[in-house]
């Protein structure tokens, strides 16, 4: 399976293998593989019931990593996702318990539901990619990924991101309601799957138990997808309409907070990342256009007199790309 | 008891009680001490019609056996009131060895004052001025306030001048310089970035594509046979690793090096 797997055949295998439990969607199993191969890490938002964490299930699976996942609440500890040290009673010492954040792959359900010295934490692993526990550093798992997700209509007992930590994800996309073929499609699936029969008693599967237990390619494929996309080219004229690209959100006038220069970091990453997808080894300015909207929309933030006047960031964010093209 | 009257009246002389010149007037409080044979006189009940209020603040006994009284008293109508008639032995019965001693209110005005307190000479009416004559001025200075304000701040007459305001050079205009350094290899690569913005912008404009997102947009100019196959001819020149040759950077600006250019008009704000 996997050994053989060549690297251009890498995205579509795992594409093929999500698309069997996952219908539609594709462009946030795009974005899902840019953030793999760059090893960046994806804010994911969405109403509930947009198949958010069974994406990241199938993709994690498919791929042969660890996977975590941790479902933020107001009540939770630092120590809860980074782990402690935990007093063992037969030896009379001290031993070290790594929470779930040691994994491959962390899903970081309703990350906007915990308190902020709990996001801290976590957001300070994902920065540095290492965690203290008692006196000890431990550095995690390679690759680390996060993908949180965050409901964007329930605010009562939330904790919003603010913007410098809203900076350490790669990409923050929006996923769109299924269309109707595609709402179609999942019903004939659900009506399709039967009944899981456990220990005598029954219940009907869901899209969870329909996930393949084999993975179609191994850490090693994605070692190797991830050296191809660090390979692909992109010109002096791709960088110069990234800076320039970065530079209309902090002069806009309807801009109060522009890009920091991680954003202009992350386009030429994930664009990158996206050249490979598309099978290509060269950036265009299609992946800019394309991977805007995620790059920096949770980047911004539009002036009081913009929003006074019922201006939206996705309106005024394509009024910085008509200056590009 | 005589000897009693003889000292009531010498503590009310030396304390000016009873005295015409130092008695006090109505709703001053006055003080006396006096001296009296017995120490346990109590004051009357009063009600609230009383013209003098008596209040025993102190009583000590002298050496001669005798006790000295010191009374706060406030008279509210003129005249002379006995202290028989205010004080009274503790089993009530009225204290009559008291005899006549008495206590002096005087009134503030003279017995024959008419009540008028300040001098009133009537004036003649004003034949000019007065309070009405000053009501109806302001009101006059008001009205004509109201019409000079109206006046003066009525909407000028605006002059309309014509300002030629040259338009904004069109997408042809500012490519032209880029294409002419990019056919003599000179266009640098902020030059060459700029040009490939311009291209698209120009050709976003060409096709009046309807207002819709950027990357829409760019896909469906990249579906269009002329503006597809530049935007590629263009990727492969600036994004692709070695690029084009020169004679290939010809060919590709070769259509955009004659754009018609609009003439330049006048606009009128």
């Amino acid at each position: 399976m996997s050994e053989s797997i060549s690297n251009a055949h890498f995205v579509q295998a795992v594409r093929d293998r999500v698309g069997e439990v996952v219908v539609g969607q594709d462009v946030v199993v795009e974005r899902m593989m840019i953030a793999l191969l760059t090893g960046g890490h994806l804010l994911l938002l969405g109403v509930p019931g947009t198949a958010k964490t069974l994406l990241v299930n199938a993709v994690a699976k498919a791929v042969d990593l660890a996977f975590s996942r941790v479902q933020f609440t107001i009540d939770m500890l630092p120590s809860d996702i980074i782990g402690s040290e935990l007093l063992d009673q037969t030896t009379g010492k001290f031993r070290t318990h790594q929470g779930p954040v040691f994994t491959n792959l962390l899903l970081a359900d309703e990350i906007n539901r915990a308190a902020p010295k709990v996001q801290s934490a976590l957001l300070e692993a994902m920065q540095e990619r290492k965690v203290t526990i008692g006196n000890a550093s431990y550095p995690l798992p390679v690759p680390f990924l996060v993908i949180a997700t965050q409901n964007p209509i329930e605010q009562a007992g939330t904790f919003e991101l603010p913007e410098a930590q809203l900076d350490r994800f790669m990409l923050c996309h929006r996923l769109d309601y299924p269309t109707s073929d595609e709402e179609e499609e999942v019903l004939r699936r659900q009506l399709k799957m039967g009944l899981k029969r456990v220990a005598g008693g029954a219940m009907p599967k869901t899209a969870f138990d329909m996930i393949g237990g084999e993975p179609v390619c191994s850490q090693a494929d994605l070692v190797g997808a991830m050296e191809k996309v660090q390979s692909v080219h992109v010109s002096e004229v791709f960088m110069k309409h990234c800076v320039e690209f970065v530079r209309l959100t902090r002069t806009h006038p309807a801009i109060e907070l522009g890009c920091s220069p991680r954003a202009g970091l992350s386009i030429v990453q994930a664009a990158r990342a996206r050249a490979f997808v598309m099978e290509r080894d060269y950036v265009v300015p299609e992946d800019l256009f394309e991977l805007a909207e995620d790059v920096v929309l949770h980047r911004i933030r539009l002036s009081y007199e913009a929003l006074a006047e019922g201006r939206k960031p996705g309106q005024v964010l394509e009024e910085m790309l008509r200056k590009l093209g | 008891m005589i000897r009693g009257f003889l000292t009531l009246a010498t503590a009310l002389a030396l304390t000016g009680f009873a005295t015409a010149e130092e008695t006090r007037v109505i709703g001053i409080e006055g003080e006396v001490t006096v001296m009296l044979d017995r120490g346990d006189y109590l004051p009357k009940p009063l009600d609230d019609r009383t013209p003098l209020i008596l209040r025993v603040e102190k009583i000590k006994p002298a050496a001669d056996g005798r006790f000295s009284y010191d009374f706060h008293y406030i008279g509210f109508e003129p005249g002379f009131y006995q202290l028989a008639d205010y004080l009274t032995h503790p089993d009530g019965s009225p204290a009559a060895e008291l005899g006549e001693a008495e206590v002096e209110v005087r009134s503030v005005l003279p017995p024959d004052h008419d009540g008028a307190l300040n001098d009133y000479v009537p004036r003649p009416f004003p034949w000019f001025g007065g309070y009405r004559m000053l009501l109806g001025g302001l009101a006059v200075v008001w009205v004509l306030g109201l019409f000079a304000f109206i006046w003066f701040g009525r909407r000028k007459k605006v002059v309309v001048e014509e300002a030629v305001v040259l338009p904004e050079p069109t997408y042809a205009e500012r490519m032209r310089p880029l294409v002419e350094a990019a056919a003599g290899g000179e266009l640098t690569i902020s030059g060459q970035a700029e040009l490939e913005r311009l291209m698209t912008g120009y050709w976003r404009e060409k096709l009046a594509l309807p207002e819709q997102r950027m990357a829409a947009v760019l896909a469906a100019l990249k579906h269009h046979p002329e503006a597809g196959s530049l935007l590629r001819a263009l990727e492969r020149w600036l994004h692709r690793p070695g690029g084009a040759s020169p004679a290939e950077v010809d060919e590709l600006l070769e259509p955009y090096r004659h754009l018609p250019v609009a003439p330049a008009q006048e606009v009128t704000a």
